[in-house]
């Protein structure tokens, strides 16, 4: 595991020294927060809800993180392909799965700082109220696995091309896919989608979280999804032998 | 060649490790589906089973749920509040009944409903047949030539041995385990009592049974000709007139009718005779079935074939309205039977009435004696008409009332009992509720609640010591000038709750209870002029006198689970000395305001504004205690007295009439009476926000005698008595919108008097609602603005340090 955490820490001391990873989170900070005090058609508010809640911070900052966090894993593989940095990586004693792991973990340590800033909303609501701060734990712990699965996603479009709007574009329409159309999809190619076929959806997987519960069933989803694009990124890597 | 076959078997692997991945991954979720692995982080374990639902689950024996679940729910559906999403509630709904199965370790089975089973019909309609609540969606589907609302069903039904329970429709995942826990708990009193009413529910059964069959006789014989006229379009003997055919049709099927029907009246003679008395609920159905009879009779006598007598409608026309009207008779004896079979172990919970309070039914006898009203038109045709419009506002009162009884309290299960003034307090009833009267308690309702609470029955009184009208309407004082709508004010009520308490040491304070921070909004109703035209608006205000309460005795099951609640224009409730100090009395504050809160001696200005300029210009004195609760040894407040005389009561109703108190009655009561016992009392110096609507409030002054000729003060009382109705539904638009919320707790006061406990906390779980503090709109914009640009700010100036550093350090090396 070793290769893994020295090419993480490389990997987000990297995205931390380009300025993407501070335009990306500022406009993660700011789309969240607007969106959290007004809503998605800017007519909400929150105060006037009167509720001392969290809920709609895990109601929108999904939508955000789909957006935002390819645009954190573009340059993960694509750019090295681009520079052919990455056949100076692979010649190091490291394995294509360590490579993806290493990007993975180090795009995570940008998600949890993202994560963390926005913790000034539930000290906002906390200063005015007494929100259910359990379910607040359970909403991050969803955020950190719906985003660490985006992630995922987003490092397995950056492998799949040399261009990084390329892997932004497929990166953000796989999160999107998944966070909104599975649903809509599987209603329109089954009239009666079967309940187990009804929770590929990400929104299904991500309510329980949201509602302060934390359960397995949703956790393995996530992680599956997520060993999958690894997996997928770890052969698309591999594919350049077989080129 | 070598190098193709290598790449090529390095792709076939890849495919092939990916495949064998994807479906360890849906191997490993699939099994996971079943499984109940999770972490209830919330604070009030809300989505986890509680104590005494597991408790609940496990009392029971072979218990079988029948879940029904149509296969594609709509994802939102329309309420009167607006879209209610569905999205993954039908999940939510297996999970909890899967979780009450697993807590009952065997003991509950569950059994989903499965379409197209022959003879079955699909989901919906197994549902509807077993009683549940259809819904339809947004969405209208064409069918044929018309547009139709696809219906779903989302509920369940328990049984257990002999009897049954349902959950008509399950859309509120919050209270999931309020609901069923209810009903678990629900379906043991009812076999248990059940056992005690073999005969009753047998008898109740055969009528039911009876007028069943011969209705399902007479719709099919109504029915069968208007489907031979679709089937075939040809023209049958009676031409093309469906009410001649169907005559016809009843005729040919006459003796089939003589045999499905003719037990009826045997069964309201027998069984029913037997049944009569026993139960009130059992009087209702047997009326219900010899109505049915009698219009059964009707109808034989149409399909006779004799004459109709003069004024009396042709044969045809009258069977087909017959028919109808038996269809409507026959489920009214369905109601009454199915509430007789529910009938046993449900606990009755008294509303004491008469005092201007909040009254959940009609009153019992008629305003004016119909004969009376139509004399009164010899005189002057005007007044009569005013005595009309008397009437119909008395009707609208009366069908407020029970209709709020109903919604309230009966559909969701209680048994809820009227108790006028001048009325002994029936055995029964297992407690007693005092809702906010507004005229004060005579003595002999006095003595009712003392005896009620020393039976150790809990008695529970809600107080109103003032009225806020933000807005009201009066009458002009010139006849032809329009009402007037321009004035508010707060009025004290003539209640004596506070002599009444003082009794069993309980200090009932007058002063308004005002918050600074922790308050609720009120809805201020105004009109405004626009291009000559009066427009209604509304607008909410935060208000000092709605202060929101979140500090609660979580020892007390009544407020275990709640996190607020506000209580509209409370006053404040203390132990007296005394009582703090008998140590055999347990006394709890169970509700308290906030330390911001400050107590005024009333009236007090209105306004929002001005109400609140009035509030920061106070010292803050609180906590105060809002609703304190007594259980102990109490004494009589009628000890070393004359015991009061029931008082004769209102001779317009013929029930009262016929009981006039006699000397046997006072002798016994004088036998019986209890010099003291232990009790338990609870009292809230609030009425929620749910004014009582009553006749003697709204009608003030009707009096049938000043009818007579025509005057213009009866014209000027007939406006204020619209206006008076008026002014409670604007009072009550004021508080509208905390109204669910309050309805929540009421029920929980409900459930404690009726003690289940247990309910109460499970069901607050579903209902916690967290408000946060009023916060002026100059301290929103400088929260907003530090959440919104704070936390990006600070994340470029780190991006910022960072580069810096990084300059200096590449600098430093260049060095």
């Amino acid at each position: 595991m070793k290769p893994v955490w020295i090419l993480a820490r490389r990997e987000m001391a990297a995205t931390f020294d380009s300025p993407i990873a501070y335009i990306a989170g500022a406009v993660f900070l700011i789309a969240t927060g607007l969106l959290f005090f007004f809503g998605l058609g800017g007519t909400d508010d929150f105060f006037a809800a009167r509720e001392a809640t969290v809920r709609p911070l895990f109601e929108y900052a999904p939508w955000v993180l789909a957006v935002i966090l390819p645009a954190v894993t573009m340059r993960l593989l694509a750019e090295e392909k681009r520079q052919g940095t990455l056949e100076l990586l692979v010649t190091l004693p490291v394995t294509d799965t360590q490579i993806v792991l290493g990007k993975l973990l180090g795009a995570m340590g940008f998600l949890v700082v993202a994560l963390a800033m926005t913790l000034v909303l539930p000290a906002l609501v906390m200063s005015i109220g007494h929100p259910d701060v359990g379910a607040i734990l359970g909403g991050y712990v969803g955020l950190l696995l719906i985003g660490t699965t985006f992630l995922a996603l987003g490092v397995m479009a950056s492998t799949w091309t040399q261009n990084q709007i390329v892997a932004f574009i497929v990166g953000m329409m796989l999160c999107m896919f998944f966070w909104t159309a599975t649903d809509a999809l599987l209603r329109l190619v089954l009239d009666q989608p079967p309940p187990a076929l009804a929770l590929l959806s990400f929104q299904s997987q991500f309510a329980d979280f949201a509602r302060g519960v934390v359960d397995l069933r949703n956790v393995l989803y996530f992680l599956s999804v997520t060993a999958i694009a690894v997996l997928a990124s770890t052969y698309s890597l591999r594919s350049r032998h077989w080129q | 060649m070598a190098e193709t076959t290598k790449k090529s078997n390095g792709r076939i692997d890849a495919l092939v490790m990916l495949g064998a991945a994807v479906g360890v991954a849906v191997l490993v979720n699939a099994l996971a589906v079943n499984t109940a692995v999770r972490l209830d982080l919330t604070e009030q374990q809300v989505h986890t089973l509680s104590e005494a639902s597991v408790t609940a689950a496990k009392a029971l024996d072979d218990v079988t749920v029948t879940v029904y679940i149509s296969k594609k729910l709509p994802d939102v559906i329309p309420t009167p509040q607006g879209k209610m999403p569905l999205k993954g509630i039908d999940r939510a709904f297996r999970d909890k009944l899967a979780e009450y199965a697993r807590a009952a370790g065997g003991k509950l089975k569950l059994v989903f409903a499965e379409d197209g089973n022959p003879g079955v019909g699909t989901i919906e309609e197994q549902g509807e047949a077993a009683k549940l609540d259809a819904f339809s969606s947004t969405e209208a589907q064409v069918q044929g030539s018309t547009l139709k609302f696809q219906k779903y069903v989302l509920g369940a039904t328990f049984h257990y041995k002999t009897v049954s329970e349902v959950l008509p429709k399950a859309l509120s995942p919050g209270f999931y385990e309020f609901e069923m826990t209810q009903i678990l708990l629900r379906l043991k009193e009812k076999y248990e009592q059940s056992q005690l009413m073999k005969e009753p529910l047998a008898q109740g059964k055969a009528v039911f049974d009876g007028v069943k069959t011969c209705n399902e006789a007479v719709q099919k014989a109504a029915k069968v000709e208007e489907k031979k006229e679709e089937d075939s379009g040809l023209s049958l003997k009676g031409g093309n007139d469906p009410n001649q055919k169907r005559l016809n049709a009843m005729q040919a099927a006459a003796a089939d009718l003589d045999k499905a029907c003719a037990p009826v009246a045997g069964l309201v003679s027998g069984d029913g005779a037997k049944l009569k008395g026993k139960n009130p609920f059992g009087d209702h159905l047997v009326d219900n079935a010899a109505e049915f009879d009698k219009a059964w009779q009707e109808l034989k006598q149409a399909t006779s074939g004799q004459a109709p007598a003069q004024g009396q409608l042709p044969p045809a026309l009258m069977v087909q309205q017959l028919a109808l009207l038996l269809d409507q008779l026959f489920h009214e004896v369905d109601r009454a039977h199915q509430t007789l079979a529910d009938s046993p172990g449900r606990k009755s919970i008294g509303f004491l009435c008469g005092h201007d309070e909040f009254c959940p039914f009609a009153e019992t006898s008629q305003l004016v004696d119909p004969s009376v009203a139509s004399m009164l038109g010899q005189n002057n045709p005007m007044m009569k008409q005013i005595v009309q419009a008397a009437t119909q506002i008395s009707q609208a009162i009366d069908e407020t009332n029970a209709k709020i009884g109903d919604n309230l309290f009966t559909k969701r299960g209680y048994s809820i009992r009227r108790i006028g003034p001048d009325e002994a307090i029936p055995n029964d009833v297992a407690a007693l509720i005092v809702y906010a009267p507004r005229k004060p308690l005579g003595e002999y309702t006095r003595y009712q609640l003392d005896q009620t609470l020393l039976a150790g029955k809990p008695v529970v009184v809600l107080a109103q010591s003032w009225q806020v009208a933000l807005l009201n309407m009066q009458a002009p004082e010139d006849l032809g000038n329009e009402m007037r709508m321009d004035w508010s004010g707060m009025f004290a009520t003539a209640s004596n709750l506070e002599d009444v308490l003082k009794a069993y040491g309980v200090v009932l304070s007058k002063d308004p209870i005002l918050d600074s921070k922790h308050v609720e909004t009120v809805r201020v109703t105004g009109m405004v002029n626009k291009g000559g035209l009066q427009f209604q608006t509304q607008q909410d205000f935060p208000y000092a006198m709605i202060p929101v309460a979140s500090d609660f005795d979580r020892a007390y099951a009544l407020t275990r689970s709640i996190t607020s609640l506000s209580l509209p224009y409370t006053t404040s409730v203390e132990p007296s000395k005394e009582l703090a100090a008998n140590k055999a009395f347990e006394v709890s504050r169970v509700i308290r305001s906030s330390a911001s809160s400050l107590k005024k001696s009333g009236p007090v200005p209105v306004l929002p504004q001005t109400l609140k300029k009035l509030v920061l210009d106070t010292p803050a004195n609180g906590p105060h205690t809002l609703a304190l609760a007594v259980q102990g040894p109490f004494k009589s407040a009628f000890a070393g007295k004359e015991i009061p005389r029931r008082p004769e009561g209102d001779s317009k109703d013929p029930q009262k009439a016929a009981q006039k108190p006699s000397d046997a009655e006072y002798e016994l009561a004088k036998r019986t009476f209890k010099s003291e016992g232990k009790g338990k009392l609870l009292v809230i110096a609030s009425n929620l926000g749910i004014e009582g609507l009553s006749r003697s409030d709204v009608l003030a002054g009707f009096d049938l005698s000043k009818f007579q000729q025509f005057s213009p003060e009866s014209i000027k009382a007939f406006t204020q008595w619209q206006a008076n109705f008026q002014n409670w539904q604007i009072r009550i638009g004021q508080v509208s919108h905390l109204l669910n919320e309050n309805l929540q707790f009421l029920s929980n006061i409900l459930d404690w008097a009726s003690a289940h406990e247990a309910l109460v906390a499970i069901r607050s779980k579903g209902d916690a609602r967290r408000p946060m503090d009023d916060l002026e709109p100059e301290k929103q914009k400088t929260l907003r603005l530090e959440a919104l640009v704070g936390s990006p700010l600070l994340l470029i100036l780190l991006g910022l340090v960072r580069w810096r550093m990084r300059l200096a350090r590449n600098r430093s090396l260049k060095v």
